[in-house]
């Protein structure tokens, strides 16, 4: 009879629980794993970028600094990309469900001699609602955690990655550039005709009225195919330095909202954020 | 910082030498027909050719070693980021277990049921029943 008495007060609970929405946060820390596993992509070019500069230069170089910062990037972007993915897996709610748990708990309850369906019923229901709310309370205690001391830890990352990779890896591009043109610009004079590269626009191709013979004209398509590759990643690297500045403002986010992540203004942001991130994080995909 | 600044610096300092020698190479103008001319050429090309890759080498280099030490810096904040994660992975799989908890309940809830029937019914199915539920009780 009690139990009965308390049923509509279960309900009213079990509703009120399931209100607490942690999806906005879900979706950011989603597109923060899907940006850190493009910055791998950004590390990779210290790397390949020595390499291509090795392909159109005198003295090729042994690489070897190049690969260290390469390995050191993703190691950084590695522990980023566990620490986002924990963010996600700790809001998304379908990965603690009790729902399995609990319908063999009511199959068991219905099993006691002499239960009726409507004790069944609400005895399974209040059981549910114990459940849901401690792995809700867990869960926010975690995340919590999570944001309060891992935050500051990864703001610190990610202003290396933009105050010091962004300009060194262009410098690196830079220097990519600079030996292509070099190596063509030779290959050209040594012809015998006179071409100046800096002046070709290699977006629309080079056009063969600029050039005094067909081989300076193919040696200029040569170069501006290479050229492309290096704009593509110098484009690639603006969207990259724009998700480290959306990475960063997602975790101040988080940070100055911990206490109430499902507040309806952190929840705009946080998933205006994420539609942003995405937007950079396919513009680097696609040029790396 | 000081070391990082010099570095930076230093990167520079070989990259515009490198962008100079290539304004350098460009205004040597078309290799001469002359064959004189010309060996005073090559020799030229090929010593501007080398300087740049050098520069351009050293260049790269020192942008590669400054991310490094960058990273060198905030590695203690890595390690402890990373500790957080393993941490947090631990509290992930607690929550999780809720769900396992309340399996292991309804097949506690089996055994005292099929007890109960032994207790009013001994009968050799019911006997059987007991150890069934609790071998399912054990295991859960």
């Amino acid at each position: 009879m009690a139990i009965e008495r308390v049923l509509p007060l279960i309900g009213v609970l079990a509703f009120a629980s399931g209100c607490v929405n942690l999806q906005a946060v879900n979706t950011a820390s989603g597109q923060l794993v899907s940006a850190a596993s493009s910055w791998n992509a950004v590390a990779d070019d210290f790397e390949a970028s020595c390499h291509r500069r090795n392909q159109v230069s005198d003295v090729p170089s042994d690489c070897a600094a190049e690969k260290q910062s390469t390995a050191s990037l993703e190691a950084a972007d590695k522990i980023l990309s566990a620490y986002f993915t924990a963010l996600q897996q700790v809001s998304n709610g379908s990965n603690f469900s009790v729902d399995p748990g609990m319908s063999a708990l009511e199959t068991s309850v219905q099993s006691i001699p002499g239960a009726k369906a409507d004790q069944v019923q609400a005895v399974s229901a209040f059981a549910k609602f114990l459940a849901d709310a401690a792995t809700l309370a867990l869960r926010e205690r975690t995340l919590k955690t999570l944001i309060s001391n891992g935050v500051p830890k990864a703001d610190a990352t990610i202003d290396v990655l933009n105050n010091v990779v962004v300009h060194q890896l262009s410098n690196v591009l830079d220097r990519e550039d600079n030996q292509t043109l070099t190596t063509f610009t030779s290959y050209i004079l040594q012809s015998g005709v006179t071409a100046d590269l800096r002046n070709v626009t290699c977006a629309d191709g080079p056009v063969t009225h600029s050039f005094s013979t067909g081989n300076a004209f193919l040696l200029a398509e040569a170069y501006c195919s290479r050229m492309l590759i290096v704009s593509q990643k110098r484009a690639a690297l603006v969207s990259y330095q724009s998700s480290l500045v959306t990475a960063k403002k997602t975790l101040q986010d988080l940070q100055d909202g911990k206490d109430n992540l499902a507040a309806t203004a952190i929840i705009q942001q946080l998933v205006s954020q994420a539609s942003s991130l995405k937007n950079d994080v396919d513009k680097i995909q696609k040029a790396f | 910082m000081a070391i990082a600044d010099d570095l930076n610096s230093s990167a520079e300092l070989c990259a515009n030498a490198a962008d100079a020698a290539t304004t350098k190479l460009i205004d040597l103008g078309p290799r001469p027909a002359d064959p004189a001319a010309a060996a005073v050429w090559d020799h030229q090309d090929t010593l501007l050719k080398n300087n740049i890759s050098v520069l351009n080498n050293v260049s790269s280099t020192l942008s590669a070693v400054i991310v490094s030490n960058a990273l060198q810096q905030v590695w203690p904040n890595l390690q402890g980021l990373s500790d957080e994660t393993n941490s947090a992975q631990g509290d992930i799989n607690a929550i999780a277990d809720i769900s396992k908890a309340m399996v292991k309940l309804a097949s506690i809830i089996d055994f005292g049921v099929a007890v109960v029937a032994l207790a009013a019914q001994p009968t050799p199915g019911s006997a059987g029943a007991v150890v069934t539920a609790f071998g399912k009780m054990i295991a859960s």
